[in-house]
């Protein structure tokens, strides 16, 4: 007891030391080595499972893209109809992919950030497995036919959901006790981010599966849960990673601190109440909608503020991004979290809505949101932290490449070809002279364009598994050094 | 059954029906009906949700102000940077941004070879 107390408050003079002078108090590199070896387990761990679900939750999706080309592709089982397979595909990216990765991600972060060894690592590892687990359990139920029905909330709450809350709460535990322990006592507002995601994402999970809403307001707590879980779970943490290591990897602060702190308090005071757009022209109370509308305009002024200073940080460094493959896909990724939140905005406009609603828009607008923003993003951590944990380089620039390149062009196809898509269903639904048919034909092209898109993003994700496996058992010579700082790599490197 | 009586069917089947008023109002407590129409109006469950989601926000935006988690800024924003990490020159840099690099951090770092390998 009394050695906690004297550890306290040791952790406590060093905060207040900290204040004095930051630069100080800055860490070594075998420091900082030190610090990514305590929380190596469950990173290594939350990746594993990450990578893994990221291939099973695409294959989900390409066939559910190829049942728009050719419907009666594999139609005679239940299980591989769209009714499972497409809330199969949507579950495992974001419970599977994503958020396994983003544990993977919050727990190498916090330690780094906290100047702290990770706490109470075994209840992020215990954490990490139950999350997967349910997600498991989730998966299986939804193929063989058990769903709750809820958009984003298809897992079976009475087995799946309580893991998942479990799991995330174990994980969340550990990350705010390595907060707790911190040793520096300003916040950086990477910590801001990553720290309140964990409560809010329990909130508004653990709300938005509750039983007990029927009707019109199980509509409106599913979208308040649904526009959330990517406002204030998947986009804080990822901008929290941007905010990291988009500075680190480029050699200077971020362009103003002030913006960031606008851009997250912003985020945390407005998001919350955006849900409801979703609902417009719904049987839903105007001022429901319209305070979601206000609130949606809103959330111009963080946007604005975290694409201005993400954008000022790298301006003028843009050749960085031939040597390192983390930052170009991070970079990336800021750039589609700036337009993914303008076409949000501009789609809460009931005029925009009435056209878009109901279309393939939507689809290519959470695309962009969930691959070209989270996923850019992840990708880019994983490059970046798995050679730090592993100690290991990896073996190919050209299979780099060859998947930054895949997944770059695939995803532009997919969300311009199903964004004109969309808007040309919308226009024919709307069009009173022309039967529902016709949206149809109008839309079809396009969905074969995005099936081709997919393909390619197929292809680039077997590429980088590939990769992983390939770093693991035939990693480049130790004595290599590091290839973003040798050379190129994304256009002039050579093997 | 006849074809008489299928068409006779048919007919009563195609007959306009009158129409019926749906009375919306809805029953009070007391099992008598209030002229309050069954409308969605609030959703107590939206608005608490908001609040305990909010709430905590505000909550902490002030502990941050009174912590003094905004006082040093420019500190707190190379916070992430380890020790001489900044020294390092970049291969990507031209040459006045190698400049702005020494006055502010002072003398590269010219061999950081060894550094970085051991960061990989």
């Amino acid at each position: 007891m009394n050695e906690a107390h004297a550890q306290a408050g040791l952790a406590s003079e060093l905060q207040k030391d900290n204040v004095v002078d930051h630069q100080q108090k800055r860490i070594s590199a075998v420091e900082t080595a030190k610090l990514d070896e305590s929380s190596r387990t469950p990173v290594l761990l939350g990746f594993f499972f990450a990578i893994l679900w990221l291939i099973q939750g695409t294959w989900f999706g390409d066939i559910s893209s190829f049942k728009f080309d050719w419907p009666n592709l594999l139609s005679e089982e239940p299980y591989l109809t769209f009714g499972r397979l497409r809330p199969a595909h949507l579950n495992a990216m974001v419970y599977g992919w994503a958020s396994s990765a983003m544990f993977a991600v919050s727990l190498w972060m916090m330690p780094r950030l906290c100047r702290v060894a990770l706490q109470w690592r075994m209840s992020a590892i215990v954490g990490i497995c139950i999350w997967n687990i349910g997600v498991l359990v989730g998966i299986v139920l939804l193929l063989a036919g058990t769903s709750d029905g809820l958009e984003w909330l298809e897992f079976d709450r009475h087995t799946a959901d309580p893991l998942m809350v479990a799991g995330a709460a174990l994980v969340g535990a550990s990350v705010w006790k390595t907060l707790a322990a911190r040793t520096v006592r300003h916040l950086y507002v990477s910590v801001w981010y990553v720290a309140a995601s964990y409560p809010w994402f329990l909130i508004i999970f653990i709300a938005g599966n509750l039983p007990i809403f029927r009707g019109v307001e199980s509509a409106a707590v599913n979208w308040f849960y649904a526009h959330n879980a990517l406002g204030l779970w998947l986009t804080t943490i990822n901008l929290g990673l941007i905010y990291y290591l988009m500075p680190k990897i480029i050699g200077r602060p971020v362009y103003s601190y002030w913006l960031s702190l606008i851009g997250f308090w912003g985020l945390a005071l407005f998001y919350a109440l955006n849900g409801m757009h979703h609902l417009i022209g719904g049987p839903m109370p105007s001022w429901m909608i319209a305070t979601s509308i206000t609130a949606s305009i809103l959330m111009v002024i963080p946007v604005v503020a975290v694409g201005i200073n993400q954008h000022m940080t790298v301006v003028g460094r843009f050749g960085a991004m031939r040597y390192s493959p983390a930052l170009t896909l991070l970079v990336l990724a800021a750039m589609a979290y700036t337009a993914v939140s303008l076409q949000g905005i501009l789609t809460a406009l009931v005029n925009v809505n009435r056209v878009t609603h109901f279309t393939h828009w939507t689809i290519a607008h959470s695309h962009l949101g969930l691959y070209m923003f989270v996923t850019f993003s992840l990708f880019g951590g994983i490059y970046y932290i798995l050679p730090r944990v592993l100690g290991r380089e990896w073996p190919s620039i050209g299979l780099i490449r060859a998947h930054i390149m895949l997944i770059g062009i695939g995803i532009v196809l997919y969300v311009v070809a199903l964004g004109i898509g969309g808007v040309l269903q919308g226009l024919s639904l709307l069009d009173q002279k022309e039967g529902f048919e016709a949206s149809v034909r109008a839309v079809k092209p396009w969905l074969l364009v995005r099936s081709l898109a997919a393909v390619l993003i197929t292809i680039g994700h077997l590429a980088f598994f590939f990769h992983v496996i390939l770093m693991i058992y035939r990693p480049r010579p130790a004595d290599n050094p590091p290839f973003f700082f040798v050379r190129p790599v994304l256009i002039r490197g050579k093997k | 059954m006849s074809l008489a009586n299928q068409g006779q069917i048919l007919l009563q089947a195609n007959k306009p029906r009158p129409i019926t008023r749906i009375d919306f109002r809805l029953k009070n407590q007391r099992g008598r009906l209030t002229e309050k129409p069954p409308m969605f109006a609030n959703s107590i469950a939206i608005i608490t949700l908001i609040i305990v989601t909010g709430l905590p926000v505000l909550f902490f935006l002030l502990w941050a102000v009174l912590d003094g988690q905004f006082d040093q800024i420019e500190a707190t924003a190379e916070e992430i940077f380890d020790t001489d990490e900044l020294r390092y020159p970049r291969p990507w840099e031209n040459s006045r941004q190698q400049e702005e690099r020494v006055s502010a951090y002072g003398r590269p770092i010219l061999d950081p070879w060894n550094d970085w390998r051991r960061w990989l």
